[in-house]
């Protein structure tokens, strides 16, 4: 006999929904939504959201995974249950260092390990041969395997001849390619954004022109090409002029802008507080400023965690030694309440849910009786924290706790509590 | 900081100008100890200091052992030219390592800016930067400014410093802004574009590309050194197009017409960001800088152990 579950009083959020904004609730069982009310709904089992919101699952747009070659800064599991506990059900993942995920058999490896998780795992593949930007790696065996894109990350960027060859090839052939618009010729032992931290602190920066160079670069090959360009990880004002300006010159654009650009700021850094120093690097105020604003207008479509985890031993040293990356999971809804109002959320949760798969070019979930149940409840007035079950040897961000989250995909319920 | 009394020395930033003004005060007090013919005192008895330089230096480590043994401290010295991290161990570790032989105070060069600042935040010890990567150099910070006092008959106050050369890669440049402001000083930075900084004028600081024009500007010129071990590509074409627009000579100092106090922290490379009549002219007082370096360290060194900077 089957058990019916029904989370009950949660504001809906889902743009083309009848009952958007009201309080509703959701009715299912055995993973098959049965019914969708503005009445309170009775079930075996019954979860109050007591006024949080409610949405089809959160799809997270790019997060890293050092698992397999260096699993212990991070392992698989771990980090489904991180993702999971920020209220992704799904997640665009780059995964393995060693090997990297250039190969068909990495993809077919890893979904195979997370076929049983409660979070979908979406692959992504490597775009050049080991990550370096110079010749294609098999782009298209890695897709017919299962990735949802090809990207090299935040990191490395080729010249404008090997990606106007990937972008082509890849669209050719439909499959996403996420370009991170960053050129390291300009920043020669670069560490955080070039500004007044950086000349108070002595560190070589990382100036905008770095991103707005090759954003500019990749517009322009988009435009000649005549292809889509999605673009992963932007961190400044300049770029998202840039994007809208592309727009206008007719440049389908797709952007994905990091959480922690979104929350933090170069003052962070202020002393040497290493647990900071990201890629793509974080900015001014102004710069957050202008990301934040372009999100809740939807110049920018998606938000990613950009989750890439560092053992502490990476972290733990001098500023110019540590390693770049932070693990963002745990902590994701606590920040993005920290900076967007009550009224915001919603905006957020609509970039999070259909904008992240817009920009991976994947569908969303439907919210419709008969459909498979795919939901993320987060509610800020009712307080988790992060009670360290999560294994992690990483230096955190700080967290500020947590809001009630609860992930809901097919048979699969999780509650953090 | 807490109670407003410093347990480290990391930088000049976040001193308080009656911090420095201590400092000076005790300066003065072994600048005469130092004219004596028994320049020692016994007041860091029962403290040991490792010096411990992981990048290549000269006049600040004398400098620092001198005045560590002329304060009566016994002194362990420790180089290496490449960093710990490099040979596999960690910073904190190869510290540590040390001071579990009872070591009370560290002074510490070392490449990595904000170096300091992380071993003062992972180890028990007491930490004086003696200059970490293009961060800062604050005793040698202290040093100028002391220098430029005495000079000037004991105040900074509304003088006008010129700092010229390569700002980009230099801890003394950033280090004397934060002194000279605290203290009252108006501070312009001098150079090719390419070597100063984007964004220092957020330091409030001016800007000038035209030496010519900054040294009327200015009461005290403080030629820095070119770098070029710190720089990974050419910032300029050539050390003699350099030297022609922004080495300082008698020539250009007759063209400015005015008394101008020069410095040099050192080292000097003759010929090349200044010429040596200039360096051993009357207006220069670089050798009294390097002298006023033991006095200097001597008062950081002694105040910080008595806890009372």
């Amino acid at each position: 006999m089957s058990t019916s579950i029904a989370i009950t009083n949660g504001v809906l959020v889902a743009k083309n929904h009848p009952l958007n904004g009201s309080l509703v609730s959701i009715r299912w069982a055995d993973g098959i939504i049965s019914e969708i009310s503005s009445q309170k709904l009775d079930a075996d089992q019954v979860i109050d959201a007591q006024g949080g919101f409610i949405s089809v699952g959160w799809c997270d747009s790019f997060a890293v995974l050092p698992d397999p070659g260096a699993e212990w800064k991070e392992r698989l599991d771990s980090f489904a249950q991180a993702a999971i506990y920020a209220g992704f059900t799904q997640s665009a993942v780059f995964a393995g260092v060693d090997p990297l995920p250039e190969k068909a058999t990495s993809i077919t490896a890893l979904l195979k390990r997370s076929a049983h998780f409660p979070l979908e795992i979406l692959p992504l593949g490597a775009a050049s041969e080991s990550c370096e930007g110079k010749e294609m790696a098999e782009v298209y065996d890695m897709y017919t395997a299962g990735t949802v894109a090809q990207t090299d990350g935040m990191r490395a960027h080729g010249s404008d001849g090997f990606r106007a060859k990937l972008i082509e090839y890849a669209y050719s052939l439909g499959i996403p390619y996420l370009v991170h618009p960053f050129n390291p010729k300009w920043v020669a032992g670069g560490q955080i954004h070039e500004g007044a931290v950086s000349v108070n602190l002595g560190l070589k920066g990382i100036p905008r022109i770095a991103e707005t160079s090759a954003l500019l670069a990749d517009i322009e090959l988009a435009k000649w090409l005549k292809v889509p360009l999605r673009v992963l990880g932007i961190s400044c004002k300049e770029s998202v002029d840039i994007i809208k300006r592309a727009r206008l010159d007719g440049v389908e654009v797709w952007a994905a802008v990091p959480m922690m650009n979104l929350c933090f700021t170069e003052a962070d850094i202020a002393n040497f507080d290493a647990r900071f120093k990201v890629l793509p690097p974080l900015r001014t105020e102004a710069d957050r400023s202008a990301l934040r604003q372009a999100v809740l207008n939807g110049d920018i479509q998606a938000i990613c965690s950009n989750h890439t985890p560092e053992d502490i031993e990476n972290k733990k040293v001098e500023f110019d030694y540590a390693h770049y990356g932070a693990a963002t999971l745990v902590d994701f809804i606590a920040r993005l309440y920290a900076s967007f109002s009550d009224t915001e959320i919603p905006l957020i949760i609509n970039a999070l849910t259909n904008g992240n798969r817009d920009f991976l070019g994947i569908k969303s979930p439907i919210l419709a009786v008969g459909e498979p149940v795919n939901l993320t409840v987060i509610n800020n007035s009712v307080s988790h924290p992060h009670n360290g079950s999560i294994a992690y040897n990483q230096l955190q961000m700080p967290s500020n706790g947590g809001a009630l989250v609860c992930a809901v995909r097919d048979a699969h319920l999780m509650i953090n509590s | 900081m807490s109670n407003g009394v410093i347990k480290h020395l990391l930088g000049i930033k976040g001193l308080q100008r009656n911090q420095i003004e201590s400092i000076f005060q005790t300066a003065d007090n072994f600048s005469e100890l130092l004219k004596a013919p028994v320049k020692k005192t016994p007041a860091l008895r029962d403290i040991t200091i490792a010096n411990l330089f992981f990048e290549n230096s000269t006049r600040t480590r004398v400098s620092f052992e001198l005045a560590e043994k002329r304060l009566g401290a016994d002194v362990v010295n420790f180089s290496s030219a490449s960093s710990s991290v490099k040979k596999g161990e960690t910073l904190i570790d190869t510290v540590n390592n040390i001071l579990s032989m009872k070591v009370d105070m560290v002074v510490m060069r070392h490449p990595a800016p904000g170096a300091c600042q992380f071993l003062a935040q992972h180890v028990n010890a007491q930490i004086i930067n003696a200059g970490d990567g293009t961060h800062e150099h604050p005793t040698q910070a202290l040093l100028d400014a002391f220098s430029i006092r005495n000079h000037f008959k004991g105040s900074i106050e509304g003088k006008k410093v010129l700092i010229v050369g390569d700002i980009k890669h230099s801890r003394v440049a950033l280090s004397n802004i934060y002194c000279l402001q605290l203290l009252g000083a108006e501070v312009m930075v001098c150079g090719p574009a390419t070597l100063i900084p984007k964004n220092i004028e957020s330091l409030g600081v001016k800007v000038s590309h035209n030496f010519d024009e900054a040294l009327k500007w200015a009461d005290v010129a403080n030629m820095l050194r070119i770098q070029l071990e710190r720089q990974d590509s050419r910032f300029f074409p050539s050390l003699r197009e350099y030297s022609s627009l922004y080495g300082l000579n008698t020539t250009r100092l007759e063209k400015c017409n005015k008394e101008l106090l020069i410095m040099h922290p050192g080292p000097i490379n003759r010929g090349v960001e200044i010429s040596s009549e200039v360096a051993d002219s009357a207006n220069s007082i670089i050798l009294q800088q390097v002298e006023n370096g033991v006095a200097i360290r001597m008062a950081v060194l002694f105040l910080l152990a008595q806890r009372n900077l």
